[in-house]
């Protein structure tokens, strides 16, 4: 090849098509010489060399008068014998392939399977030669001096550069290759090209551009008949035209819109909605804009998916599904989830398309699941996986969780009837991923706890109605501040507290943490399932909390160990315990407090109280006579009931008091746990005692009584003085009450 | 058993010295490079899309091979669309013959010679050889030869399509003996040799075949034989550039070759001398991509390819017999 600058000169030495007195003077030679044969005249050991350049630069041939029509010079200072190497125009490659030597006259045909010819625009033309009128024409890309054919026919036929590589395409079409706005090119294919594109000459294994394109016609793609290029697209992405009549279809969906590049989307193909093979923007060729910037109809955060929310938001074809910024977190690591191919994760980051995607309605189509614009379920709504009674959608990344379906937070139980009907997923029973709040809507008592709110939709009510754990009216406190150091979950509220909720205790998808296993419907749990985060067969759970109150754990006070049985069996009909009580599996804290359904508001207690009057109990631990006027003044708190339960002649106790009462309305002071500071309580048992202050029995100093102070500092000298021994004698002591 | 039939360009004595005598006429009768004046008489259109080929048939009317568009038109003798013939076994026409009340048509696509009736119904089709690549057809009486352009030779047909024989680079014309598969041609330069072999015509009672790449047109006796060579490569106003037609011209025995590239029409007399080429209105009348030509009755129809035209000329032939 001649290098810019240098001057190449070929002499020719064999001059078989010379003119007519060269071959006059041989025809001359050889009527004087001996007879010879055609063979010499003609030479049969193939064309020379010269007239195999001849066949097509004309201007070397020998008496070559000047034809119209030849390509102006291209800079090659190549030199035949004095003469300017010259190219041909598109007539000399006619006069061979016009069926004669070879047939591409199909190339020809403009409009059909001819290459466009005249652009605006020829500056991105590399070192293709052009015409006389800076047109193409067939020299542009194929020249007999260039990429060598493998084989006869083969796919390379005299290019000027590599075509497998594209890289002849890319000279002039640069920019519809460039990464980001187009389809990409030099891409493997990961399966053999479908019987469709089997034409396109590929013999190599990554998609080119004349894998989509005819070389002679590139405006008409393969397999594309008017704006319809869907079957070219499914022929490699077959798995994407299940879109057809779905709501993402919007040729059925939105057939008199209008569409990115101006056509109605009922006139177009389904993929061309959204997707441009050229001049796209941006990942996925997307062909719709896409928001620059949030707005108040373009919630725009980390991690959500700009090509969904370009529709799904107000006063876009898709805002009846806006998405308004709110439900399942985005952007979140998606590291440990499993299904990876069924969920098409790409990276390691959540976003729209983790969950859905948007060319199928549902993975259940061969279950019956309609697809004509109905609307969607747990089962379809282009979720990739189902939210089916394995919860297969939220089970994939959500492990942990997915352990509620071995339990009775399994939403195919008979408990979840009424709301499943509603909501018809596995999951989505409670949650809703595209809600501000991220629980199902609705909630049945007054808590600022969303998942407090969500467990008391189902829980709350009386024990026993429906088949579900109702919590009853009483129980444990939600919605105040969890001590720092207890550890447990809450929610947060107004202030920089954690408040607790249902969730500060429970996990609502964990049965057991102690690997107790659901036994079906009618088990209702104990301590160590329940749903509890922590074992409680020991309380533990409860003195995270309570580390003060634990005091109780091991004492005299901890039924658990001094033999709940035998408590239970001795207290029968006398001790009043709870009468649907499972009395196996309780711990320290549950013989006396009821976190849920407890007898009355306050300290949770678990025993159903007698009034007082009327009940044994009185008539057990007074000494005054029914209707005296001591009677009457006598003290009927709830916690002097509670403790009489047990301390008295019929309880379980041997420690009763044989006197006791105090007058009503007579108050004192006592700390509130810290929140309120002090209060003024009625004088009663709990003035006095502690019920969890008690040294554990192994201990050898004891504090006699339970008494919250020493009895030289007890509260009775506050009001009685120096009178206050005597006082508890005389109220505690019979026989020293009647002492004159 | 018969005796093969010698092919007879490839140095026999009785070939040298017909030739010898042919040139040192040539020498004598210094070529007259008198023109043609042409009258165009008619024009057929009938969109075709690069038609290659024509016949005429017994009443003069011209039948075109419209390939691309998957059939054969015919025009009458005016130059007005008659009537098209189609047929689902039709892939790539490109050549025809029309000979004892049948069409004949070479379809490279299928790599077969069809056979119709003139009422377009498919008598047979004469599947060749593997590898062939049928571009023109020319019915002789007793045999058909076919242009077997990719390998470079003309195939000997019986009428049934039995090989008969090969010329071509290293064949020997007619055999009496059965033809064994062909294996690809070669091309080449030497006589009876070909680079390309394009359109047959009738010469005689011989037949004209066009060496395309060859620059050249060879013809042959009716059996098979090499007669004479007809025009050379070069890009001289004299010589072939890029032969496309050649049919028989007035005399019966002179030869008018059309040139796809300059598309000039050359006019050869009988011993081959150049006389020039086709003119109009005192100037060389040049075609657009020319292709097959063929005439009867003082009338020729020329194919110009690149247009989709088909033309109908008189040439004037005052003093041009010898």
């Amino acid at each position: 090849m001649a290098r810019q600058g240098q001057t190449h000169e070929i002499r020719d030495t064999i001059r078989p098509g010379g003119g007519l007195l060269a071959v006059h003077a041989i025809l001359c030679a050889l009527l004087i010489c001996a007879p010879v044969t055609a063979q010499v005249l003609l030479p049969s050991e193939g064309p020379s060399t010269k007239k195999e350049c001849v066949l097509c630069h004309i201007t070397w041939a020998d008496g070559y008068p000047g034809v119209a029509g030849l390509l102006a010079p291209l800079g090659h200072e190549l030199l035949l014998n004095g003469r300017e190497a010259r190219v041909s125009d598109e007539e000399m490659c006619w006069s061979c392939h016009n069926g004669y030597v070879a047939d591409s006259r199909i190339r020809f045909l403009d409009g059909t399977d001819a290459h466009n010819k005249s652009y605006e625009d020829w500056t991105e033309h590399g070192d293709l030669p052009l015409d006389q009128s800076g047109d193409m024409y067939c020299g542009t890309c194929h020249t007999p001096h260039g990429q060598q054919m493998d084989a006869v026919y083969s796919f390379s036929p005299f290019m000027r550069s590599e075509l497998r590589r594209s890289t002849l395409c890319l000279d002039c079409h640069g920019d519809n290759a460039g990464p980001g706005s187009n389809h990409p090119v030099h891409v493997k294919l990961e399966a053999a090209l479908p019987v469709e594109l089997e034409d396109s000459h590929v013999s190599a294994d990554t998609l080119e551009c004349y894998t989509c394109h005819r070389l002679h016609s590139p405006r008409r793609a393969r397999l594309v008949e008017g704006f319809d290029r869907a079957p070219l697209c499914e022929a490699c992405h077959e798995d994407q035209s299940i879109i057809r009549r779905t709501d993402h279809d919007l040729r059925t969906s939105l057939p008199d819109s209008v569409g990115p590049g101006g056509v109605a989307y009922g006139a177009a193909d389904a993929c061309a909605a959204c997707h441009l093979m050229h001049g796209s923007r941006g990942k996925g060729l997307w062909a719709r804009n896409l928001p620059a910037e949030a707005d108040s109809s373009n919630p725009v955060v980390a991690g959500v998916d700009l090509r969904c929310v370009e529709c799904h938001k107000k006063s876009a074809p898709g805002a009846e599904k806006a998405w308004r910024g709110h439900g399942h977190p985005l952007a979140q690591p998606v590291a440990e989830c499993t299904e990876r191919e069924a969920l098409g994760l790409e990276d390691d980051q959540m976003s729209c398309l983790t969950c859905h995607d948007p060319h199928r309605w549902s993975r259940l189509e061969d279950q019956g699941v309609g697809i004509d614009n109905e609307e969607g379920t747990p089962l379809s709504s282009f979720l990739r996986l189902p939210d089916d009674d394995e919860g297969r959608l939220c089970a994939a990344c959500h492990a942990k969780e997915a352990q509620a379906l071995s339990s009775d937070h399994n939403a195919g139980t008979r408990a979840f009837a009424e709301y499943r009907a509603e909501r018809p997923g596995q999951c989505t029973v409670c949650h809703n991923q595209h809600a501000e709040r991220a629980f199902a809507d609705g909630h049945r008592r007054a808590t600022t706890s969303p998942t407090s709110s969500l467990c008391l939709d189902c829980h709350a009510g009386e024990p026993g109605a429906g088949g579900l754990a109702r919590i009853g009216e009483h129980g444990h406190p939600l919605d105040r501040p969890l001590p720092a150091e207890c550890g447990l979950p809450g929610y947060a509220g107004a202030s920089a507290d954690t408040l607790m909720g249902c969730e500060s205790c429970h996990d609502p998808h964990v049965w057991s943490v102690t690997g107790e296993q659901w036994a079906g419907d009618g088990d209702d749990g104990g301590q160590g399932s329940s749903f509890l985060l922590a074992d409680n067969r020991g309380a533990q759970l409860c003195a995270l909390c309570h580390e003060k109150e634990s005091a109780v754990i091991g004492s005299n006070h901890d039924l658990s160990w001094t033999g709940a049985a035998e408590i239970h069996a001795s207290t029968a009909g006398g001790g009043n315990p709870p009468s649907d009580a499972d009395t196996t599996g309780r711990n320290a804290c549950s013989w006396c407090h009821a976190s849920h359904g407890a007898a009355g508001e306050r300290t949770m207690l678990a025993l159903e109280l007698g009034d007082g009057e009327s009940g044994g109990l009185a008539e057990a631990t007074l000494s005054w006579e029914p209707g005296s006027p001591e009677a009457d003044q006598a003290s009927w708190t709830p916690g002097a009931r509670h403790c009489l339960a047990c301390h008295s002649r019929d309880g379980w106790s041997t420690v009763v008091p044989e006197a006791w009462a105090h007058p009503q309305d007579v108050y004192t002071i006592q700390a509130d746990g810290g929140q309120t500071g002090m209060r003024l309580i009625t004088v009663d048992c709990g003035s006095c005692h502690d019920p969890h202050a008690a040294l554990r029995k192994d201990q050898t100093l004891r504090r006699a009584g339970y008494l919250r102070l020493s009895s030289h500092e007890a509260i009775c000298s506050d009001c009685h003085g120096h009178k206050a021994l005597w006082k508890f004698g005389f109220y505690h002591d019979k026989l020293k009450r009647l002492r004159p | 058993m018969r005796r093969p039939i010698e092919y007879r360009g490839t140095g026999r004595r009785a070939c040298t010295l017909r030739r010898l005598l042919l040139l040192g006429l040539f020498l004598v009768l210094c070529p007259d490079s008198q023109a043609r004046e042409v009258t165009i008489l008619a024009v057929a259109e009938a969109e075709l899309r690069y038609p290659t080929d024509l016949a005429l048939d017994a009443d003069d009317e011209a039948w075109v091979v419209d390939g691309l568009n998957a059939r054969v038109v015919e025009f009458d003798k005016r130059g007005r669309f008659r009537r098209e013939l189609r047929h689902p076994a039709f892939q790539n026409l490109v050549g025809i013959d029309i000979a004892g009340g049948a069409v004949y048509l070479t379809d490279t696509g299928s790599a077969s010679i069809h056979v119709l009736s003139p009422e377009g119904e498919l008598r047979k089709s004469i599947a060749l050889p593997a590898g062939c690549d049928p571009v023109d057809v020319l019915v002789l009486p007793d045999r058909l030869v076919v242009s077997d352009n990719d390998n470079h030779r003309l195939l000997l047909l019986s009428a049934e399509g039995g090989l008969q024989g090969v010329i071509g680079k290293g064949a020997r014309g007619l055999s009496d003996s059965e033809v064994r598969p062909l294996p690809a041609g070669q091309p080449g330069e030497a006589v009876a040799e070909f680079i390309y072999p394009g359109i047959l015509s009738r010469h005689g009672s011989g037949f004209l075949a066009v060496d395309v790449l060859g620059g050249r047109v060879q013809a042959f006796t009716q059996l098979a034989n090499f007669d004479r060579m007809v025009g050379n490569f070069g890009a001289a106003p004299d010589r072939l550039f890029r032969p496309q037609g050649a049919c028989a011209c007035w005399t019966g025995m002179g030869v008018l070759v059309t040139d796809g590239y300059t598309g000039l029409i050359h006019l050869y007399s009988e011993y081959s001398e150049h006389q020039g080429v086709l003119e109009r209105g005192g100037r060389p009348w040049a075609l657009r991509g020319p292709t097959a030509i063929t005439g009867r009755n003082g009338a020729w129809w020329i194919v110009e390819g690149r247009t989709g035209r088909i033309i109908k000329v008189g040439i004037d032939t005052k003093g041009t017999d010898r």
